[in-house]
């Protein structure tokens, strides 16, 4: 909200300017920008047009003889269309500096002197856009400083509202808090506009919607309308409004005042207004020259049965106020909140009354807002008529009375407020403190409900900075989280694996099962389909990665996937290019990475896991289908390893790459071995055996068949060698066993025994020979 | 010539010969000449037998000063010129000493994950659990249980990405409050770190984003104490002493509410670095928790926010795009 502070000065008190908006911020009015209006501006004078004359020379330039109040005229050449002998303008002078850091010299224009500019609302830097000349009221007084005149300096700040302070979005509302600030004991003497007395109406009205509990309106003639002071349009200005006429912007001055939303409407031959629910597919062209489509949870004001208005959004162009108006019909109501705040978020139409309607509208605010439009059309045309408000609906005013125990609140914040404090700082802004009780004035009942509040009114103002810290001396027992602690212990393993963690979005463009669910409201293409897997996000992090430079990707993460159910789990995955310790002077290592550098990799991921795994050739589309694996645990399918699938290297332009994943669900059990056995003290002998074996035949059935058999003193197998000559069709393997016991030391012959029949045992089962 | 009187002929050759050998094998040549089987000292001493009483205690004493003088500076010599030798072959096996090491290379945490695990450390260390919750998150537990209903204008703060079946990604992790609250006794501290999403994307907003959520339920809780928490994660994390500055705010589930600004000394601006306040009593009886028997504290932290300003990043978009060269920098 922007705010003059040359204007909220007329509501209440404050030090110095800085001062003011370094406590805003502090008591929850962030103060998002200040502007110095005006502060550049200089030499601008009220002129008054005496004669125009043509240019000898140009068809478009005339000259202009103005009376700025000195002895002789001056002489302005000018292209400006909009002005006419006997207007009154701002005239800046040589010497002068406009808002856009113009600086205005004596000069020729095709030979003509010409001794300054005429002004319009851009120059004066009120506005970006101007139909010409600012056009000065007849009673301007010529000659005299029109910067004074017009009030051009103030200072502007923006203020973020929050919201749940509807009530702050206006001048009074703001005041309150720097009265509050500063300790100014008034309640604001705003509140006491009267309303003048009135004559009969003939006008009804009526309420056929739930959104609309209390509507006012009162039909004022004998107006004459015309343009608003410049101080005035100033204001609007510097407020964000622009100036439109007279009676249109006393409803907007009297909104920024009150921050009650008001609305004129032209009441030539209006007999009735209704307040309806707006129908289907209805088109309306509201002020702003724009069409609009309603629906039925709309709230519309039909004025003899048509629409002139959507309720507390913005006026149609039927009924609206012109310059030829002059009478008028002074709307004020209470639209609910939410309704508003649907209308014009359906409409995406936020207005100055909508935003205001949104937050809500203090009820007993209204009839002093009423009073303040008939005081400011009073101060011009006092002859003005009043008719009687015709009501509809009823106002009714909550009321909130909070029990207060000051001790409870002093022990809750840290704090020693006295009750003398308490109601020092709550009286100006309408709070009234009675000892154990508070009650809370009508523009705060939906905000202060219970004593918390009361007790942040306090702290608020007095600071959080001042208050001691003080530490929690009770002992919560600590809770494990399981998947957070797999989490952590993967992410750490894989770094020391030498693998560097990416956080890609978990939702994509297209995901590779078509029925995931989607988001509603996406705002990319690419952030709309949650994703069922962590490899596409990884491959196209390296697709990324190997447009932009020729480094390989060693990757992973973590993160939640979804199923086309919506449930939730976690899935780690990675992806590794290129050799793990690349050096270009080393000779072995420039081999790119393949299926058992993957395996490799898990199976250092999964070192610390009791589990057994079994791997199945084949994994899903990623994978190149001889190179890859499915790994089950229980026969329970709980990721794939392997090489990615040649179609997926070209699409995504990479190198050999190779990938994992897994869902961390399977492995919330992993356990870190938590005993230790004793090594033997008796030395251990070592058996080799080679087998030759049918290529058919794979090493882990070997290896499956050895692990069954395994005799009792055979404390660890392991493949020691592995030949496949050519591609052959026989492949030699080797295996080295350990033999070892606990309590003897083992004969040669005893080994040599059991180790003939262990070796024995695959040659039985297996299409495989000694060689 | 008597034994002794050749033997003080050999001492005296020797003395003249034992600095001529250039080599090893030079060397060893000469020991092989005098002291060897076949050597003059053994010529020499062939004769021991004809030598008289008198002159044979001499003749040992004269063999022992021999040994003594030459044969341990001959043995001394050789091992010289091995070393020089070995030092020799092995200048020549040497090598460029400037080329990189071979390791294997490190990996590392993104830069929000290790914001994240410091975060997450300070405050374990401070007693609190870790919780988790859905990132799927339902009306009552992302807006309703928190005290924003439907019609509050405070879901406008929210941009929120809906899904089917009245369901949305959640926009906080402070529904992880109410989960872990429906199902936890008091007393509660936990802190609940994860993803959270805003329809919202420009240099400082990012659509999916980190939040880490603190929570303490007690029978009685107070603001020095929610100050002495937020005090001592800043200072931790930030590890310098630097000034702090309370703003009053709104937030629909705590009361009274604030922000949290740090004063950094690098650029001398005002950052905010996180929002709490007093647990709502609304969103206490939302989990059937009795408001006059139980207080709390809640607060919010940005991970995002609190990495970018820790470790000097002005845009928050590198953090999702991955480009490894990026990510690699940390240390």
């Amino acid at each position: 909200m922007l705010v003059s502070l040359r204007w909220l000065k007329e509501f209440c008190e404050f030090p110095n300017e800085n001062q003011l908006i370094d406590d805003l911020n502090r008591i929850g009015f962030e103060v998002e920008s200040v502007e110095n209006k005006g502060a550049g501006l200089s030499n601008i004078v009220i002129g008054h047009i005496l004669t125009f004359s043509p240019h000898p020379d140009a068809d478009r330039l005339r000259i202009a003889q103005i009376d700025i109040g000195q002895e002789a005229p001056i002489q302005i050449v000018t292209a400006a269309e909009n002005v006419n002998q006997g207007d009154k303008i701002p005239v800046s002078l040589p010497g002068a500096t406009l808002a856009s850091g113009l600086k205005i010299k004596k000069s020729k224009l095709r030979g003509v002197t010409s001794n300054g500019m005429m002004c319009s609302a851009v120059e004066c830097g009120l506005t970006d856009t101007s139909p010409g000349v600012w056009v000065l009221p007849e009673n301007a007084p010529i000659g005299n400083d029109f910067i004074e005149y017009a009030e051009l300096i103030d200072t502007v700040i923006d203020v973020c509202i929050l919201p749940n302070r509807g009530d702050a979005m206006s001048l009074i509302g703001l005041a309150r808090e720097v009265n509050a600030l500063y300790s100014v004991q008034q309640t604001s003497s705003l509140n006491t506009f009267l309303e003048k007395p009135t004559s009969n109406t003939s006008l009804t009205c009526n309420i056929e919607t739930k959104s609309c509990s209390y509507y006012r309106a009162q039909k004022i003639s004998g107006l004459k309308n015309m343009q608003s002071p410049i101080a005035w349009q100033t204001r609007l200005y510097y407020t964000g409004q622009r100036p439109i006429s007279w009676l249109i912007d006393i409803t907007n001055i009297v909104m920024l005042e009150t921050g009650q939303p008001l609305h004129a409407f032209d009441a030539s031959g209006v007999n009735t207004i209704n307040v309806v629910s707006g129908t289907n597919g209805q088109n309306i062209t509201l002020l702003n020259e724009k069409a609009y489509v309603l629906n039925s949870s709309m709230p519309l004001i039909n004025i003899n049965g048509t629409p002139a208005a959507i309720a507390g959004v913005m006026g149609a162009q039927s009924h609206s106020v012109t310059s030829e108006t002059t009478e008028i019909i002074l709307e004020s109501a209470i639209f609910e909140a939410a309704i508003i705040r649907k209308t014009s978020k359906q409409l995406g139409l936020r207005s100055e009354s909508s935003s205001r309607f949104e937050k809500g509208v203090d009820v007993s605010g209204m009839k002093n807002a009423i009073a303040r439009v008939v005081q400011l059309l009073q101060v011009s045309q006092p002859n003005i008529s009043l008719e009687s408000p015709v009501d509809a609906g009823e106002l009714s005013v909550k009321s909130i009375h909070i029990p207060f125990d000051l001790n409870q609140m002093n022990h809750f914040l840290g704090t020693d407020f006295s009750l003398n404090d308490v109601v020092n700082r709550l009286k100006p802004l309408g709070f009234n403190v009675s000892g154990t009780e508070i009650e809370v004035p009508s523009w705060r009942v939906d905000d202060c409900c219970e004593w918390p509040d009361i007790a942040e009114e306090m702290c608020r103002f007095s600071g959080i900075d001042g208050i001691k810290s003080n530490p929690i001396e009770t002992i919560v027992k600590v809770q494990h989280n399981p998947m957070w602690l797999l989490r952590k212990q993967l992410n750490q393993q894989a770094i020391t694996l030498g693998l560097t963690e990416v956080i890609p979005f978990p939702l994509t463009e297209t995901d590779i099962n078509p029925n995931q669910p989607k988001v509603l409201n996406p705002i990319t293409p690419e952030l709309t389909t949650l994703r069922s897997n962590g490899i596409q996000s990884l491959i196209q992090t390296a697709g990324l990665n190997s447009s932009r430079h020729p480094m390989p990707c060693r990757i992973f993460n973590c993160g939640p996937i979804w199923d086309d159910a919506l449930n939730e789990s976690w899935q780690f995955s990675a992806l590794i290019q290129g050799s793990n310790h690349y050096q270009p002077y080393l000779k072995s290592d420039h081999d790119p990475v393949d299926f058992y550098d993957v395996k490799g990799l898990f199976e250092q991921l999964m070192s610390q896991s009791d589990l057994s795994f079994e791997y199945k050739v084949g994994g899903s589309v990623w994978f190149h289908p001889g190179q890859s694996a499915t790994i089950l645990v229980n026969n329970q399918m709980v990721g794939s390893i392997g090489v990615i699938h040649p179609n997926m290297k070209t699409k995504y332009r990479l190198p050999e790459t190779a990938i994992i994943e897994f869902n961390l669900n399977f492995f919330l059990d992993i356990t870190t071995s938590s005993t230790y056995d004793l090594v033997s003290k008796y030395p251990a002998t070592f058996r080799d055996t080679t087998y030759i074996m049918d290529s058919s035949v794979l090493v882990g059935d070997v290896l499956t068949i050895l692990n069954s058999e395994k005799p009792d003193l055979c404390t660890n197998i392991s493949l020691c060698g592995y030949f496949n000559k050519d591609q052959s069709s026989e492949v030699n393997v080797s295996f080295r066993m350990t033999y070892q016991d606990q309590t003897n030391s083992l004969e040669m012959d005893t080994v040599n025994d059991i180790h003939k029949k262990f070796s024995d045992s695959v040659i039985k089962k297996l299409p495989c020979r000694f060689p | 010539m008597s034994i002794l009187e050749q033997l003080e002929n050999i001492h005296q050759e020797l003395s003249l010969k034992i600095n001529d050998p250039k080599t090893k094998d030079e060397v060893i040549e000469l020991k092989e000449v005098f002291f060897g089987k076949k050597g003059k000292i053994s010529e020499v001493m062939k004769h021991i037998r004809s030598a008289s009483n008198e002159e044979k205690p001499l003749v040992g004493k004269k063999m022992n000063e021999l040994k003594v003088h030459f044969l341990t500076k001959i043995d001394q010599k050789i091992s010289d010129l091995a070393q020089a030798d070995l030092t020799a072959k092995l200048m020549n096996e040497k090598i460029d000493i400037t080329l990189p090491g071979r390791r294997a290379q490190f990996g590392g945490l993104h830069p929000i994950r290790k914001a994240e695990y410091e975060l997450v450390d300070i405050c374990e260390s401070l007693g609190f659990s870790v919780a988790s919750g859905p990132i799927i998150e339902d009306m009552f537990h992302n807006f309703e249980a928190l005290n924003i209903p439907e019609t509050h204008p405070s879901r406008d703060m929210h941009d929120t990405f809906y899904l089917a079946e009245n369901k949305v990604l959640r926009t906080h992790t402070s529904s992880v409050q109410i989960r872990y609250m429906q199902k936890n006794q008091s007393p509660i501290k936990i802190i609940a770190p994860g993803q959270v999403f805003r329809s919202d994307q420009d240099r400082t907003h990012s659509p999916m984003f980190h939040q880490l959520e603190g929570l303490y339920i007690n029978n009685e809780v107070t603001l020095p104490e929610l100050k002495f928490i937020l005090e001592q994660i800043l200072k931790e994390f930030f590890d310098d002493d630097f000034p702090i500055r309370y703003r009053s705010s709104y937030f629909p589930f705590t009361e009274p509410s604030f922000e949290v600004d740090v004063k950094f000394s690098s650029t001398g601006e005002w950052m905010e670095v996180l929002g709490a306040g007093m647990v709502h009593r609304n969103v206490l009886r939302a989990v059937d928790l009795d408001p006059d028997a139980n207080q709390g504290f809640a607060f919010g932290l940005g991970i995002d926010r609190l990495a970018m300003l820790k470790y000097g990043i002005s845009d928050i978009r590198p953090f999702y795009e991955n480009d490894i060269r990026f990510l690699k920098q940390g240390k």
